[in-house]
């Protein structure tokens, strides 16, 4: 299944080419979770990197969904 | 280390040893032990007993990294209670070069008059007439106090709204360039320093006077090893060096929490214009600089200037608060004219918070459009003409929601709540609803928490305790000058290690790591006593009936932490 993926923070960096403001386009097995999606992008646990969908933080171990559009996060401590 | 008693009454300065009960205290630990020890609790927030404190926090004027935070402290015109409101810049260090402990502003000038308050690189004080820099705001202020005194100064000024007395009137300080754009901003102390008569304090950066360093091996050991943690914390070291604190847009508004037209919504239409990635495009377009150092010896440079079409500069820095009150809260999503607003805060010497706030419950009383940006700078512009709505609109949200008689006005004890909703982090409104300061998100934000995964936003569960332990962290912490931005690396081994071995370095004592704790929680005891003596009981610690009753869209949650529970916020010893 695909997803589309939002890159926040300094995330879009690592895609050499991506338009910050665009979306990536992503292929993810069916019943992929977010630890899925972080692992296929190259983004490591310890990178504190969060995934948000319909204004609902998600966990890892969470299930994605069909045609879903996922915000990825940098842990923030607040301003 | 010395006290500089400035009685605005007689026009005179002394200079006094620090007093005993008030040794070893700095920062916001001084300025409210200072004003619950000194300040009659039921006084006049604007009469002479008030008292203002200026303390630079224990490490202000070391090497340490990141310590320009200056406390200044009263009681406050806004909400009634005790205040501590901090800023950046280069003041702190300045005080600290001078080993200059506090400045305490007592008395009151006779009505017109108008001082400057100024110190020389020799620690030599004096009251100075200021009528010819009455009604100036803050920007042309500060350029002709540094032509007259010399660019090596640090200034803290008011502007128009400070001399009007107004409830959300800031302190404005001068960043390492010399411009009047970093902000004691809440609380109204603006008011107070107006109503002492205070114009300006203009402190030169050269003093050579500073504290001695007991053990100065170690504590150099200690400043490059916290300065690594800084760097290596993603937040400090790649995000806000990259961002700025606009970064928190996309965080927010992912998280459904982002206040908007008025707290109607969690999320505003249109993001993504405001966001920390598509501003740092707009300044790098028009070559304005994204990453800036703001205030004295800063690694973070978390600092941006905001440039318009033409490369001209429009304001320093944007920050996400103020992208938030003038911005989600008003419904504009212009950046430039989000800009022109700070711009205009800055220079008037007003909160951008509880300005903005205060423009969106206007527009929510149906007095202006939401996303009308030229009713937005002309509501503003008119607290510096002093008419009757600038007036009004100066002293903050709760004085608009009176005068339109409207009843969604998002503020505790007065003051307006941050750029984080409390039905969509319910841990930030046990902040807002407990602080010893009215609504204040740098007291205790939980953010961290959620985004870290340590805590569900939307449960009851767990967000006292949250707000809590981060209540008593920034106690602590805002007594040292460190600023909340660099903070975040004490959560790391290191960096923990680094701060405690640094304290013990400059101070020769051998304090375990419960000792920083301890010190936030001796300063909240004294802010909550100082406040129960003015009348406050733990009904003021609720958060307006609103955000109980009105869904907020996307979760459509409200606020579900129950009032026995914010009462036991600080029980210290669960």
């Amino acid at each position: 299944m695909r997803v589309r993926v939002k890159l926040f923070g300094t995330l879009s960096l690592r895609f050499p080419g991506h338009d910050p403001a665009g979306v990536l386009e992503v292929d993810v097995p069916d019943q992929a979770k977010v630890g899925d999606l972080l692992a296929l992008l190259g983004i490591t646990q310890v990178e504190n990197v969060v995934a948000a969908v319909e204004g609902i933080l998600l966990k890892t171990e969470d299930l994605l969904k069909e045609g879903t559009t996922v915000h990825l996060l940098q842990a923030a401590y607040g301003g | 280390m010395k006290f500089l008693r400035v009685n605005m009454t007689e026009g005179k300065v002394r200079v006094e040893d620090v007093p005993q009960q008030y040794a070893g205290l700095g920062g916001r630990g001084l300025t409210s032990i200072v004003v619950n020890s000194e300040v009659p609790p039921k006084c006049d927030p604007l009469g002479a007993e008030n008292k203002m404190i200026l303390a630079p926090g224990l490490l202000s004027g070391t090497t340490f990294v990141n310590t320009s935070r200056l406390s200044i402290g009263a009681k406050s015109p806004l909400t009634g209670t005790i205040k501590e409101s901090n800023a950046g810049g280069t003041m702190a260090a300045a005080l600290g070069h001078l080993g200059i402990t506090a400045i305490i502003v007592e008395g009151q000038a006779p009505k017109e008059d108008l001082s400057i308050l100024r110190i020389d690189q020799n620690g030599e004080a004096a009251l100075l007439p200021a009528q010819a820099y009455k009604g100036m705001g803050a920007y042309f202020l500060s350029k002709k106090l540094l032509e007259t005194y010399g660019e090596k100064n640090a200034i803290l000024c008011i502007g128009p709204a400070g001399e009007l007395q107004v409830s959300a009137a800031s302190i404005q300080a001068t960043d390492v360039d010399g411009r009047p754009c970093r902000a004691a901003g809440r609380g109204g102390l603006g008011a107070v320093m107006g109503a002492k008569g205070l114009k300006a304090v203009v402190v030169d950066q050269r003093g050579r006077s500073a504290g001695a360093i007991a053990d100065p091996d170690a504590f150099g050991e200690a400043v490059k090893a916290f300065a690594q943690a800084v760097k290596a914390h993603p937040f400090s070291g790649q995000m806000l060096p990259a961002l700025g604190t606009a970064g928190l847009v996309a965080p927010v508004n992912s998280m459904g929490a982002f206040p908007s037209y008025n707290a109607t919504k969690g999320v505003l239409d249109g993001w993504e214009k405001l966001s920390g990635e598509n501003m740092a495009k707009i300044i790098t377009e028009r070559g304005g600089r994204t990453t800036h150092t703001g205030c004295a010896q800063c690694i973070v440079h978390c600092s941006n200037e905001y440039v318009d079409k033409q490369g001209k500069y429009m304001t320093a820095s944007l920050e996400y608060e103020t992208i938030w009150s003038m911005g989600g809260m008003t419904g504009i999503t212009d950046l430039d004219v989000i800009a022109r607003l700070d711009y205009l805060c800055d220079d008037i010497g007003l909160d951008t918070m509880s300005t903005g706030v205060a423009v969106a419950v206007t527009m929510d009383a149906g007095k202006a459009k939401f996303g009308d940006g030229n009713a937005a700078i002309r509501m503003v512009e008119e607290v510096a003409e002093g008419t009757e709505f600038g007036r009004i609109l100066g002293n903050g949200p709760a004085a608009v929601g009176n005068h339109f008689n409207h009843h969604r006005v998002p503020v505790v004890k007065g003051q307006s709540i941050a750029a984080y909703d409390p039905r969509g982090m319910q841990g930030n409104g046990v902040t807002y609803a407990t602080c010893p300061m009215g609504a204040d998100h740098t007291a205790g934000n939980v953010i961290g928490e959620y985004l870290g995964g340590a805590l569900d936003p939307l449960k009851a569960d767990g967000q006292v305790v949250a707000s809590r332990n981060t209540q008593i962290a920034m106690a602590a912490v805002d007594c040292t000058g460190l600023c909340l931005l660099a903070s975040f690396a004490l959560t790391t081994p290191e960096g923990g290690q680094a701060f405690l071995k640094a304290m013990n370095a400059k101070f020769g004592t051998n304090f375990g790591p419960d000792a920083i704790p301890a010190m936030g929680i001796r300063v909240i005891q004294a802010e909550r006593e100082f406040n129960a003596n003015a009348g406050f009981t733990s009904k003021d610690d609720r958060l307006p009936e609103f955000f109980y009753k009105e869904p907020l869209p996307p979760h459509n949650k409200v606020f579900v932490v129950s009032d026995t529970d914010l009462d036991s916020t600080f029980h210290f010893s669960q």
